[in-house]
């Protein structure tokens, strides 16, 4: 089964960009690729690469990519209580994160060869300084993990600290998280449905608190989502999936005001936005279809309004239409073939 | 909260009418089972409302604030500790309420579509299952019922066969309409119904509930947390915060102009789907939602509420009209004119 | 049933030869028509402590009878008393523990202390002392071991019971206006009982091995019938002298718990896959 089928995004520094799509469109597939933690078997990845800062990550193998996961490129997940260890204070794992910080830097020479010789195996970090959970935190180590907390604006850190995981909210939960993350200063935070699970007041101080961390700590942000609102809300650009494919990127205002993609109509003419009254909700009718049998042509064909014979031949090709603006379509682009309704 | 929800504007007959209904969990003190409670969860603290005939209400909140036990408790699912629920005229707490004959006319949709169904049982036997058990009616009744329910959710009739495991989520879901719709009740409780769906989903379904509402004139009580989805379905809005009513009235209204400081937080934050209208980042709510089992003392929104002083922490605000028909519960609320 | 995993089949076919096997002599049994080449209590029939031959497949033991058809009509013992015991287990603890879940209260309490007291007690000590009062037997002693045998699955059976009760299917049903009984078994029993099934394949074969106990200890059959776990205790001295005597019963009682186990198994695979 076909999870991704030839995915190409790019992310630039410092921006936030979305990856909208509904269950089952491999968006979450494609963040763990990123971060290399695809369960592995059954998943394999079979062409591509992943080009970071100038790295491909695929050739990188496991040991090598460990030094990049946690530190250049974080990862943060939907649900906080199973990403942190239940049966450690936070305080203590968040000391966690700060130590190995602390012992990579100690390998910046290290690093930069490394980067270099990209396709040689490098030993893995000598300078392993493994926090043991029985040493109280004191000093400099307990300052410094007060102010992650203080710049996630967690009220009352110093009891925070000695508090277990379960004694927490949900959102102060996701805030912790975030803290371990950009405690790193990564290059890129990949946030997996970070609030869906959260209540909606929640929800709006975490994504806040996101895009000002952004600005502070200069991280760019991988978001994946299925609420395209959220999306809206906070991104810069967006890129929209559908069954394994990108079916259109570009800024989230293009995307809004000049939708290219079909499914991206679609979807956001279902979007109840509105009382009854004065909108119209027009669902997309149909279904995704199953990725276990293989689709010839684009697999949107089966509930596309605009289908034309070019489209169950050959799947369009995912190019740059108008400034920017980036969509797998026939409608779109001449590379795609000759249509009334292109540009 | 002593005071029924006095509305001056009355608008057609209601369907269902709460007073005071209040909804407590003992919590149990230690290993022995024998000991009485002292401490409560607070889940329904005297919440007093009225559904209107024809017409949706949407209770929404946040996680906490007692808006699933509340639809729980309306549908007898749980014991009120104390209230009355009038539903149809009559009141349905009394040890002498046949809940059978209650259910004829009320029924109820839940959240998520994996657990509506019984696994092992076929899709039309679920659907035929209240017909049976609250009508008595004969195998060849049930049978053209459930046809008809099945055609009236936009399922094929070849469903009835097929088990739970062979659907799709959404496809689930029209199958629990289907079968809560099809002993043709007065009132259906829609509890989230479509939080645990696709965005192409949802929208087919709420069409649904709308297509529904009309044909069969139903009454509808949604319960959830999405503000989009409560605007859109809904006519009248009751807002909840922490087991008590903190604003009630027209859906349009309180979009337009919400008045308690909490249901303004809410409103606000609830994202948009318009990258030119970015109010997420301008939303501001501090603190967290308090503990059901030790309120604070007063307003339960106080320690959280920008505006509060005063009296907000000693005296619990009265859900009072500021505007025909739209009730809030705030000592200050001139203050977010 | 997709059996395709090796180990289950094979699991399978041994439980299918011995359910066949025990089915085949107690109805012959019945008919009085004896199935084994020789009759099991018959003395004499061949050469003493005789080494399995082609006139006696398992040889004889010192009293001269033929072994093959001793064990063969002993088959019925261990395979009735293993089922039926587990079954009743099963059926006894599904309804005592799902009545729990639901009554729940001082109820739930009561019913699962009384649970904890049973399982307390002893096999082995609560089948001798029955076996003193009411005398040795193969249906005393499996009476004796359906008194203690069914806490697990009532444990069990409530376990689940509890995961099925907030389905919301349950509310469901109740908005039906089905009562709890009603509930109980058109919904509940069927979602536990899965779980329940696997278990119960999986602990016949200790049954098996805790009847053959207690037939080693002669509390079972009165000799000269024959049965495994009575013929490993008359056979153990000659391990030396004639190792087939007890060496081949051990090893029908090992096969037996063997079959039901990888039977066992191969359930569990299959339900964790789906």
């Amino acid at each position: 089964m076909t999870a991704l089928d030839k995915v190409s995004l790019d992310i630039r520094s410092n921006e936030l960009l979305a990856v909208v799509g509904e269950s089952g469109c491999g968006k979450s597939t494609l963040a763990l690729a990123i971060i290399g933690l695809l369960p592995s078997p059954p998943a394999r990845v079979l062409s591509g690469e992943i080009v970071f800062k100038g790295t491909d990550l695929i050739r990188l193998g496991q040991a090598n990519m460990r030094e990049y996961r946690g530190t250049q490129i974080a990862m943060i997940f939907q649900e906080p209580l199973s990403s942190l260890n239940p049966v450690y204070k936070v305080g203590d794992q968040i000391a966690e994160a700060i130590m190995v910080k602390r012992s990579r830097e100690g390998n910046a020479r290290v690093e930069s060869d490394f980067m270099q010789k990209t396709h040689k195996i490098v030993p893995p970090s000598k300078v392993s300084k493994s926090f043991r959970y029985s040493k109280r935190i004191s000093g400099e180590l307990k300052d410094e993990i007060i102010a992650s907390l203080k710049l996630v604006r967690i009220p009352d850190p110093d009891q925070v600290i000695e508090r277990y995981p379960f004694e927490l909210s949900g959102g102060m939960r996701q805030r912790i998280m975030i803290a371990m993350a950009l405690s790193q200063e990564p290059a890129l935070l990949v946030a997996d449905e970070p609030t869906t699970a959260l209540d909606v007041t929640t929800q709006a101080q975490v994504l806040k608190l996101m895009k000002e961390l952004m600005t502070k700590v200069k991280t760019s942000v991988l978001l994946i989502t299925h609420d395209l609102a959220v999306a809206c809300q906070v991104a810069d650009r967006v890129a929209v999936m559908y069954a394994g494919d990108v079916v259109e990127a570009s800024n989230v205002f293009d995307l809004f005001s000049k939708p290219l993609h079909p499914y991206t109509q679609g979807l956001l003419s279902c979007l109840p936005t509105g009382s009854k009254s004065k909108v119209d909700l027009k669902p997309i009718p149909g279904s995704v279809p199953d990725l276990r049998s293989p689709i010839v042509g684009c697999k949107y064909v089966s509930r596309c309004p605009f289908v034309m014979k070019a489209c169950s031949e050959k799947k369009p090709e995912f190019i740059e239409t108008m400034e920017n603006h980036e969509v797998a379509c026939y409608l779109h682009g001449e590379k795609n073939g000759p249509h009334p309704a292109n540009n | 909260m002593k005071s029924p929800a006095i509305c001056t504007v009355r608008r057609m007959d209601p369907i269902l009418q709460t007073t005071d209904l209040t909804k407590y969990f003992p919590v149990q003190r230690g290993l022995n089972p024998f000991s009485k409670a002292r401490k409560f969860v607070r889940a329904v603290d005297g919440v007093s409302m009225t559904i209107w005939k024809g017409t949706t209400i949407a209770v929404v909140g946040e996680s906490g604030c007692g808006k699933t036990t509340l639809a729980r408790t309306i549908a007898l699912l749980t014991k009120p500790t104390s209230g009355d629920i009038v539903f149809d005229g009559k009141s349905i707490i009394n040890g002498k309420t046949n809940s059978k004959l209650v259910y004829r006319d009320l029924q109820m949709i839940f959240q998520d579509p994996e657990s509506s169904l019984d696994p092992n049982i076929k899709v039309g036997d679920s659907i035929g299952e209240p017909l049976e058990g609250l009508m008595g009616w004969g195998k060849n009744e049930v049978k053209n019922a459930v046809e008809k329910s099945l055609a009236a959710v936009g399922l094929p009739q070849d469903s009835v066969d097929r088990l739970p495991g062979q659907l799709s989520g959404g496809q689930k879901q029209r199958v629990a309409i289907a079968r809560a719709i099809s002993p043709q009740p007065k009132l259906v409780i829609l509890d989230e119904p479509t939080s645990a769906l696709d965005a192409s989903v949802q929208a087919q379904i709420l069409r649904l509930l709308l297509q529904l509402q009309k044909d069969y004139a139903l009454s509808y009580m949604l319960i959830t947390h999405n503000i989009a989805v409560a605007e859109y379905l809904s006519d009248y809005m009751a807002v909840m915060y922490s087991g008590n009513l903190v604003e009630y009235g027209l859906t349009e209204e309180i979009m337009a102009k919400p008045r308690h400081p909490y249901t303004i937080a809410l409103i606000s934050s609830a994202p948009i789907a318009n990258p030119w209208k970015r109010n997420l980042l301008q939303a501001e709510i501090r603190g967290e939602v308090p503990s059901a089992i030790n309120p604070p003392p007063g307003c339960k929104f106080n320690p959280r509420c920008p505006y509060a002083e005063g009296t907000c922490s000693t005296e619990i605000p009265k859900l009072l009209e500021v505007s025909p028909g739209h009730l809030v519960a705030c000592h200050f609320v001139e203050k977010t004119t | 049933m997709l059996m395709k995993n090796r180990e289950a089949l094979v699991g399978t076919a041994i439980v299918v030869a011995f359910i066949l096997l025990a089915m085949l002599v107690s109805i012959s049994n019945v008919f009085k028509i004896q199935m084994t080449p020789y009759d099991p209590i018959d003395q004499n029939v061949g050469p003493s402590l005789a080494p399995p031959s082609f006139q006696h497949l398992m040889g004889t033991d010192v009293q001269g009878r033929d072994v093959f058809s001793r064990i063969v009509a002993a088959t019925p013992n261990d395979v009735t008393v293993s089922l039926a015991v587990v079954g009743v287990a099963l059926a006894a603890g599904a309804i005592i523990g799902s009545i729990a879940a639901f009554r729940g209260g001082l109820f739930d309490e009561a019913l699962m202390r009384f649970t904890d007291v049973i399982f307390a007690l002893p096999a082995l000590v609560l089948a001798m002392s029955i076996g003193v009062v009411l005398g040795p037997g193969v249906t005393n002693m499996m009476f004796a071991l359906m008194i203690i045998w069914w806490p697990p699955y009532a444990r069990l059976a409530r376990g689940e019971a509890l995961r099925v009760a907030h389905q919301n299917y349950i509310e469901a049903a109740r908005l039906s206006g089905l009562g709890t009984m009603k509930i109980l078994f058109k919904h509940v029993l069927r979602n536990i009982v899965v779980t329940m099934l696997v278990y119960a394949t999986l602990d016949i074969g200790t049954v098996i091995l805790v009847y053959s106990g207690l037939s080693y200890l002669g509390l079972s059959v009165r000799p000269p019938q024959p049965d495994w776990g009575e013929m490993v205790s008359a056979y153990q001295d000659y391990l030396i002298t004639a190792p087939w005597l007890p060496i081949i019963p051990g090893s029908i009682i090992a096969l037996g718990v063997i079959g039901f186990s990888l039977l066992g198994d191969g359930l569990r695979d299959m339900l964790e896959a789906r």
